[in-house]
């Protein structure tokens, strides 16, 4: 049988019932555009989580302090609870090559009150100027800190861009007074929008002298974190190990009581979050795909019944069972992979609509796209299979007498 | 030719054995046009289902141009039918979606039959059975009784068959109608020399062929010449 008059011969089949063909076909459409949708919502979050990480400055390491526990994540690390990394932790860090910033950071959270009245409790960062270079931190207005104001203890605040809104609201806040607990620091710059990044948003932090923060509002000579900026992605590991080596050293313990991050090691964490996500959302979708499916099987399995004596006269006119069996799989095929294409622009569809209603970043990799193609195939494989099989192997007297 | 040497069908339903054909010897002839007579569940279908490669034999061996065709396979039995055999049923069976040129090539998709030709063919063929070419586009719905089987005939046509097997092809249509049918039978028989095996429960449809093959219980009882065959067709009506 040519190929030609087989594809013919289906789609005549397939256009004699067009309402039957077209309900399964939308069986499969829902199901392909359910799976799209969410792996592009799965692939969207990957890619936006990506996109804020590296907005917060690439190449970076961070130093906690305390040890990750394997299978605990960095969330749970003891940061706060072990107090380890001081200033002489970031002056053996200055030693090490390769190395463009160093900022070390100390944060609480305080009730900050402008001079204007309003008043936010929100979170307090002592930095030194290295933080501005490390964490890709840009001012919108006014001045960053000098190297002077943080060694004379200068009581100077910059602003992050939301929180100084919520305080001087349309006023400039530049050269206006805040208060922290009671100590009054004068406003020198705001800094640029960064939005959230999934986990922080420097929108909401008042940014101090860690000098200040340490020696005066929080009473500690320790820092939070380090985070170090590397020149380039190669050096990252040989930092990591130097750095491990040298604070090791440097505290004089047999095992490092501190954790150096990467940011990969933080993206990876995040991306494996999202992937389980994104696999159930799909397991989910991919259950009404096989809804689908059984639809397409069903009807396959009507339609050969009601074709039995065509199948029977095929049969006498010289059919084999193979034509019979290849004409109905390519029947299903036909319906799977028409819902296949109608599905994925559904899904592109859903995905736009979810990006520009709820706000929500989606991506439609070429990946999802080729797996649809690719299920959707194999469930009108599978599923006609069956109904084909059944057909083709109808006894022509049998299915010539059938009424 | 058709040899039938002692074939027996057997159905089998559980416990209960039914015997359809028992023990059956037949010659059929190239170019010969036979009837095959008997009531209702004689046996007569399945010998012609036998005849035609629709089914084997339990038992015995069918000869057909030299080749046991008894021991087959379903595909080989295919392509037999497709190239030898030309069906025509008592309730047609044309492909109500089909128009009626559609349906005379549809043996032809099965075929090798080159696809230009198809077309052309399946017209020589329209012509052959008496069909008004008025009428190819057609849907079977569209269509008398009498126009349908010659659409069949057209169709059975299409692969240039050796045999037609012919089932109770007039059993729906008038007399008039009927002899339309059986006139081109003659003509096929005699102009290109098909064997025609023509299978019936009524004598004056039998008495159309050469000869007249009774059965009865699974059993062949009889096999006569027709002693005043009608005839519809004579030689010299094209000349």
């Amino acid at each position: 049988m040519r190929i030609n008059d087989l594809i013919q011969e289906s789609i005549d089949s397939l256009k004699s019932n067009k309402l039957r063909t077209g309900l399964t076909i939308l069986g499969i459409i829902i199901g392909i555009a359910a799976v799209i949708s969410m792996i592009s919502l799965g692939e969207g979050s990957k890619v936006s989580i990506q996109r804020s990480i590296e907005s917060l400055g690439s190449n970076n390491l961070i130093v906690f302090p305390g040890i990750v526990q394997p299978g605990r994540g960095f969330v749970s690390s003891g940061r706060g609870e072990a107090q380890v990394l001081k200033r002489d932790d970031v002056e053996e860090i200055k030693k090490i090559d390769n190395i463009v910033a160093i900022s070390p950071e100390v944060q609480r959270r305080f009730q900050v009150v402008a001079e204007t009245g309003n008043n936010r409790n929100t979170t307090v960062l002592g930095v030194d100027i290295g933080f501005f270079t490390v964490r890709n931190m840009e001012i919108e207005n006014g001045n960053l800190f000098t190297d002077e104001q943080i060694r004379s203890y200068s009581k100077v605040a910059i602003l992050g861009n939301q929180i100084a809104k919520d305080l001087f609201g349309d006023v400039d806040p530049i050269g206006k007074k805040i208060k922290i607990r009671n100590l009054t620091f004068r406003v020198i710059g705001i800094l640029k929008a960064k939005g959230s990044t999934g986990f922080v948003s420097y929108d909401d932090f008042v940014i101090i002298p860690y000098t200040v923060m340490q020696k005066q509002l929080a009473g500690t000579e320790y820092f939070n974190s380090i985070a170090v900026k590397v020149d380039s992605k190669e050096n990252i590991e040989k930092v990591r190990e130097e750095i491990t080596n040298r604070l090791t050293v440097l505290h004089r313990v047999d095992e490092p009581d501190f954790t150096v991050f990467s940011q990969e090691d933080i993206l990876s964490t995040l991306t494996s979050i999202i992937n389980t996500f994104t696999i159930f959302l799909s397991f989910i979708a991919g259950v009404s795909l096989l809804v689908g499916g059984i639809g397409i099987m069903n009807m396959m399995l009507t339609s050969v019944t009601e074709r039995t004596k065509e199948i029977g006269l095929r049969k006498a006119v010289g059919a084999r069972n193979s034509d019979i069996l290849n004409q109905i799989l390519l029947e299903s095929v036909f319906i799977t992979l028409l819902g296949g294409i109608f599905g994925i622009l559904l899904g592109i569809l859903i995905s736009y609509g979810v990006s520009k209603i709820a706000n929500i970043t989606t991506y439609i990799s070429l990946k999802a796209i080729l797996i649809s193609v690719i299920v959707s195939t194999a469930i009108g494989l599978i599923f006609g299979y069956y109904p084909a099989k059944r057909a083709s192997n109808l006894d022509p007297i049998v299915a010539l007498r059938y009424e | 030719m058709i040899e039938l040497q002692n074939i027996s069908k057997i159905y089998k339903n559980g416990e209960i054995e039914t015997v359809a054909l028992k023990n059956i010897n037949l010659k059929i002839n190239k170019g010969e046009f036979i009837s095959i007579m008997g009531p209702s569940g004689s046996g007569k279908s399945t010998l012609m289902h036998i005849i035609g490669l629709l089914d084997r034999p339990t038992s015995g061996t069918y000869i057909l141009d030299g080749q046991d065709v008894s021991k087959l396979k379903d595909e080989e039995l295919a392509k037999l039918r497709n190239k030898k055999i030309g069906f025509v049923f008592q309730a047609f069976f044309l492909l109500p979606r089909k128009n009626v040129l559609e349906n005379v090539i549809l043996p032809s998709i099965y075929s090798d039959l080159n696809p230009s030709q198809k077309k052309e063919k399946a017209i020589e063929c329209l012509k052959e059975s008496a069909f008004p070419l008025d009428f190819i586009y057609h849907y079977p719905n569209q269509l008398s009784g009498g126009m349908m089987q010659r659409v069949a005939i057209a169709r059975a046509l299409m692969n240039d068959p050796e045999i037609i097997l012919a089932d109770e092809p007039t059993g729906n249509l008038d007399t008039k109608t009927g002899e339309v049918v059986l006139h081109t039978f003659q003509k096929l028989n005699i102009e290109k020399g098909i064997t025609v095996v023509l299978i019936t429960h009524e004598e004056y449809v039998a008495e159309h062929a050469e000869k007249i093959i009774r059965i009865r219980d699974g059993e062949l009882i009889s096999e006569e010449k027709v002693k005043n065959r009608k005839i519809l067709y004579h030689n010299n009506e094209n000349k």
